[in-house]
């Protein structure tokens, strides 16, 4: 579930609890909203800055293990390496009265813990840093072959291409309820997914999806996005969500989709979510090779067998959706970013250039990256579409215009399209002449008005409202969201009122037997002590008390700065000790 | 990708687009041209394409992989597509890895081991084996060179021919620095420099290969002065009979060449001299298709030296197969475009040779070489008189009716009056009409019912002046010699051809005095089907970078 949708279930007040969490001290002195907050990368970074130990390690495994969730507490608590129950508890108390963590809960009481998944590859630089890596020389590569060696188109043209088929062709349905097999043939053509590409993507059809994998994929998503809407015996297009969507730059449909795959096709798989996010650490346009990158995966301590097959699949994915180009070298494979489509920031949505089209004498229309997608929507109607790569080139010819023509449009329209769409340059005069004598021609199959390609406006300031992406929203369902005043340290650290205050405050040296009440109250707190051994000061995590004739032993974690083991201590073996309770005597 | 200030834009497919505006674009057409060949240039957007023999064409002349890698980073918009980096250096790499070379008398193909031992998978190169010397070396049959050349490019692999040849029967000929006609004369810097990229001072480097010039800048007078540099017999194959007459007057206007020196090989003649010129097809022919092509025994009836190939894009089959038996003798190709309509664009590389020079139109319009054209399409209304006639008449009719409208007769005559006084061909499609035409502006015809002696006739009292303005029908589409047309007025054409219209205009390309400008008017009915095939015949002749006019009546 996306930050906006999340807002839309919590209340106002709640929204105002959270900008009090000390992590957002400075993002509300400068006027922020939490939704607004948790998005921003400086606010990002100052929380990160001022979180407790606890909180930062809490939720870097949650990041590691489980992506955005949803996690069940026990999963969670279970993941927790070297914290205490307590440390872990705490951070999870303090993350999730800042709202970056939410707790749910499910019918028959269980807790699951979930993040808004568009946070992720927001927060992840920020709790992981990675030192950049150096380019690869792109030396002699083999191409990753597929499709006479072009690399995919990026995911968002290939929605667009599936589109205007589908407008061209028409969405009635077969009497199955379902696409005619020309329809579906025509638009496997217009895309350069495959059935294969979707299966190395992770994509799992319904099992009674009467489409082939490409094109149900392509459904589902054009459905989701809700450019295209079930409706009857027939399917239709919601016009306005997609001129809202066509409206969008490239790299924005780029982005969203992103989100949108890391929400759908990589639910289940959080490793994923971790590689996707540290990928997105490398410049677009740069080569880089996989030992490399698999060096840094194992650098943030991801090891083993599912983390190679995890970048294996990640690094698919990606070069199937066209957003990464992939090729093979004697010692492995390289990669790069073809286009990041990596969350936009304002600064580079401003620069993103609306290029004009180029309208050659002889009907060639050439089309630069940064041409809006509505232009690119018309074109696809009135003229032929003849490369689609850097450059996208489209010709007018005498049967497009035809077809044009039988889709309502008319040569001052046309005319007046092209005009706009090139910047307000004159039309050849020859060319011009070409489409008063094409449109001459009798419309052959006049389209009745439920099967007209829709009509995009070119007038930028007709869409106002930027495109809102929705999770499928299946986080919350058959869970309730927990209320904030259920986060109190007291839930996890019973009594505290009644320990010795030198207990929490003082490390000093106690009888035998106080030794084993602070450890005992410890051990129900799952918190830690500090124990000064040999004139050095370490932290303990008890785990289990025995007795021993005459005396008692704990066994527990020793951490030291670089590692922890376990070790098993008798009273006499340390000097002094402190009760650590998390949040209010400090942190190990 | 992130964008630089490039004039390029480099595609996966390796085709190349380049912004013709952009203030860099001619110092990056400068290099795009060493290893892509032009395809289309309607307007300010150039495409170009890379391919396996433009870029083996490259090769040869020395460029390399990361010479082209850097030139087009160097000038790309957006960078370059990591499969087209990966395509050239994977198509480069394969130029040079086999050589044919003599040793002791005998062919060897010379290669790394485990690429013979790939190719020896291939049961048509074994055929071509004699002996395998070593691990790295083949001994190749001397009948199978043009043969292996030619499979082994099929199968993507150039091989560097350095088998050299022999020299032919010794011909005593050079050019004249004053013609017959008593013009002064000698190599536009082009030219000579074209021959000497062939010849490569006699070298085995040299020797074959194809000159690509645009029309009308010279090919005949490179093809002449190659013969001149060779000194040898030389065999001329052309693609009709008049441009047959043609290579013979230059030859003896242009060298020390005598007539009884200078064969005609044609369906009327059967000459074979020290130079022979020929057509294909007579070449080609045969009584039926079972019988054998009688006339290919021309190639060796005597001991060329050198054979020419005029029009190579040309070329037919057959020629093709008798070319690949004769690779010990130097060939050069001559052509205006190495894009072949029937793709056998390898066939041409593997045994004519690869590109040795290329000279773009805009150079040669550039320096004064060929005339500066404008053309214009001026639509006339359908004739009241037949527009009723048109609407009824059936499809296959409506075309001719539109072709032959009346209302077409005022336009030439206005057209005649506004260049009065410059040489005009008047060009048709059907001869009726051309008669009607001719009858009504009292200018001659020539159609091929004309025999060629009173063609050639005419064509001399045009080239003096004697006659100003001539009807010509499509006989005069192909390499017929008007030097001094610089208006062509055409009143139909064929259902939109794409060479028609090229070789029409190239009728007035030729350089003129003065100014150096020609016109080119094609005259179409409106609102007919005609406007159409126009339209058609133009876009070819539009992506080729003519601009073109639209005037209406």
């Amino acid at each position: 579930m996306f930050v906006s949708e999340w807002s839309e279930k919590l209340t106002s007040h709640a929204k105002q609890q959270f900008m009090k969490s000390p992590f957002w001290i400075e993002a509300a002195k400068r006027g922020l909203c939490w939704e607004a907050a948790v998005m921003d990368k400086p606010s990002i970074q100052e929380a990160v800055d001022r979180m407790d130990e606890a909180s930062t390690a809490v939720l870097r495994v949650f990041h590691i293990c489980f992506g955005a969730g949803p996690v069940s507490e026990e999963r969670l608590f279970l993941s927790r390496a070297g914290l205490s129950g307590a440390e872990f508890r705490y951070g999870l108390i303090q993350l999730q009265n800042a709202g970056i963590v939410f707790a749910l809960r499910q019918g028959w009481g269980e807790r699951l813990y979930a993040m808004p998944s568009d946070c992720f590859l927001l927060w992840h630089p920020v709790l992981f840093p990675m030192n950049k890596l150096s380019a690869a020389d792109s030396g002699y590569g083999i191409w990753e072959h597929r499709q006479e060696d072009m690399s995919n188109k990026p995911l968002g043209r290939q929605l667009l291409t599936a589109w205007a088929e589908l407008a061209r062709s028409g969405l009635g349905l077969t009497s199955k309820g379902i696409l005619p097999k020309k329809t579906t043939a025509k638009l496997m053509q217009a895309i350069t997914l495959t059935d294969a590409d979707m299966k190395q993507a992770g994509w799992q059809p319904e099992t009674l999806d009467s489409y082939s994998p490409a094109v149900s994929f392509v459904l589902k998503l054009s459905m989701h996005l809700g450019v295209i809407a079930l409706d009857g015996n027939r399917m239709k297009w919601n016009e306005k969500t997609l001129g809202e969507w066509l409206a969008e730059p490239e790299l924005r449909q780029e982005a969203l989709l992103l989100q949108w795959c890391l929400e759908e096709l990589l639910e289940k798989r959080p490793a994923m979510w971790h590689i996707m996010a540290l990928l997105a650490r490398l410049d677009p346009g740069t080569w880089y090779s996989e030992t490399v990158m698999a060096e840094e995966v194992r650098h943030h301590g991801l090891e083993g067998r599912e983390w190679d097959q995890s970048l294996d699949n990640c690094l698919n994915l990606l070069r199937v959706f066209g957003w990464m180009e992939l090729a093979r070298v004697a010692d492995g494979r390289m990669m790069r970013w073809a286009m990041k489509p990596l969350l936009l920031q304002d600064q580079q949505r401003q620069e993103a250039r609306q290029e004009p089209v180029m309208i050659e004498p002889n009907g060639d229309l050439l089309v630069l990256p940064g041409c809006p997608n509505r232009i690119r929507w018309e074109l696809e109607l009135i003229a032929d579409r003849k490369s689609d790569d850097q450059i996208s080139v489209w010709q007018l010819t005498r049967s497009s215009i035809g077809r044009a023509l039988a889709h309502g449009r008319t040569i001052p329209s046309v005319l007046s399209f092209l005009h706009a769409a090139s910047g307000g340059l004159p039309i050849s005069p020859l060319l011009e002449s070409s489409l008063m004598d094409w449109g001459k021609q009798d419309p052959l199959d006049t389209k009745q008005s439920s099967d007209i390609y829709p009509m995009l406006t070119l007038d930028h300031e007709s869409v106002t409202v930027e495109f809102q992406l929705r999770s499928s929203g299946q986080t919350l369902v058959g869970c309730e969201l927990m209320n904030h005043e259920d986060f109190r340290i007291e839930r996890f650290l019973p009594e505290l009122d009644r320990v010795p205050l030198s207990w929490l405050q003082q490390l000093r040296s106690y009888h035998h037997s106080t030794r084993l009440e602070i450890m005992e109250k410890a051990l129900s707190w799952q918190a830690p002590v500090h124990l000064s051994m040999d004139d050095a000061i370490v932290a303990f995590v008890p785990a289990r008390l025995e007795r021993l004739d005459g005396g008692w032993a704990v066994t527990g974690l020793l951490r030291e700065a670089l590692t922890h083991k376990e070790v098993c201590l008798t009273p006499e073996m340390w000097q002094g000790m402190k009760l650590i309770a998390p949040g209010v005597s400090g942190f190990v | 990708m992130e964008r630089q200030d490039g004039p390029l834009i480099v595609q996966s497919d390796m085709t190349v687009l380049l912004d013709y505006e952009h203030p860099l674009s001619e110092e990056a057409r400068r290099r795009l041209i060493l290893y892509a060949e032009l395809v289309k240039r309607p307007g300010n957007w150039h495409t170009y394409k890379m391919s396996s023999l433009s870029l083996w064409n490259a090769a040869s002349a020395g460029i390399n992989a990361e010479a082209i890698i850097d030139s087009l980073k160097k000038y790309a918009r957006y960078g370059l597509p990591g499969v087209l980096e990966t395509n050239i250096r994977k198509l480069m790499d394969r130029y040079g890895k086999l050589r044919l070379e003599i040793h002791e008398g005998n062919l060897l193909l010379h290669g790394e081991e485990s690429l013979l031992n790939e190719l020896a998978g291939h049961q048509v190169i074994l055929e071509c084996l004699r002996e395998r010397r070593n691990n790295e070396t083949w001994e190749i049959s001397p009948e199978y060179r043009g043969q292996l050349k030619q499979e082994l490019i099929r199968l993507g692999f150039p091989v560097i021919d350095l088998a050299g040849y022999h020299t032919g029967e010794a011909l005593s000929v050079a050019l004249r620095a004053v013609t017959r006609q008593g013009k002064t004369f000698e190599l536009r810097d082009y030219q000579r420099q074209a021959v000497d990229l062939f010849y490569k001072e006699g070298t085995i480097q040299g020797g074959s290969g194809v000159v690509v010039l645009p029309c009308g800048a010279g090919k005949t007078i490179v093809g002449i002065a190659a013969l001149a540099r060779l000194n040898s017999a030389t065999l001329i194959l052309t693609s009709n009979a008049t441009s047959v007459q043609q290579w013979k007057e230059e030859l003896l206007d242009k060298t020390t060449l005598q007539p009884s020196e200078v064969g005609e090989y044609t369906g009327a003649s059967k000459e074979v001299r020290p130079v022979t010129i020929a057509t294909y097809q007579i070449l080609t022919h045969r009584r039926s298709k079972k019988d054998s092509f009688s006339h290919m025994k021309l190639f060796s009836e005597r001991d060329w030296g050198l054979i020419i190939y005029d029009e190579v894009h040309l070329l037919p089959a057959p020629v093709f197969r008798m070319t690949a038996e004769i690779q010990a003798t130097r060939r050069l190709g001559l052509t205006a475009t190495l894009v072949r309509e029937d793709g056998c664009e390898e066939d041409v590389f593997s045994l004519i040779g690869p590109k040795q020079f290329e000279l773009q139109w805009k150079t040669v319009e550039a320096e004064g070489h060929i005339a500066s054209v404008k053309c214009t399409e001026i639509r006339v209304p359908l004739d009241q008189g037949i527009s009723e006639l048109y609407h009824s008449a059936e499809k296959r009719s409506r075309h001719r009716l539109a072709a032959e409208n009346p209302g077409k007769v005022p336009v030439v005559r206005q057209l005649l009056e506004r260049h009065q006084g410059t040489p005009t061909l008047i060009i048709g499609q059907y001869l009726d009409q051309l008669h009607a035409l001719a009858d009504s502006l009292e200018v001659p015809v020539i159609t091929g019912e004309l025999p060629q002696q009173e063609r050639q006739s005419l064509y001399e009292q045009f080239k003096a002046g004697d006659v100003p303005v001539l009807a010509v029908s499509k006989v005069a589409n192909f390499a017929v010699d008007l030097p001094d047309a610089a208006v062509a007025i055409q009143i139909s054409g064929s259902y939109g051809s794409r060479q028609e219209e090229a070789q029409r205009i190239g009728r007035i390309l030729r350089p003129k005095e003065g100014l150096n400008e020609a016109w080119f008017y094609t005259i179409v009915t409106d609102d007919t089907k005609e406007t159409e095939f126009a339209a058609r015949r133009q876009m070819f002749l539009l992506e080729q970078g003519y601009q073109y006019e639209l005037e209406k009546r």
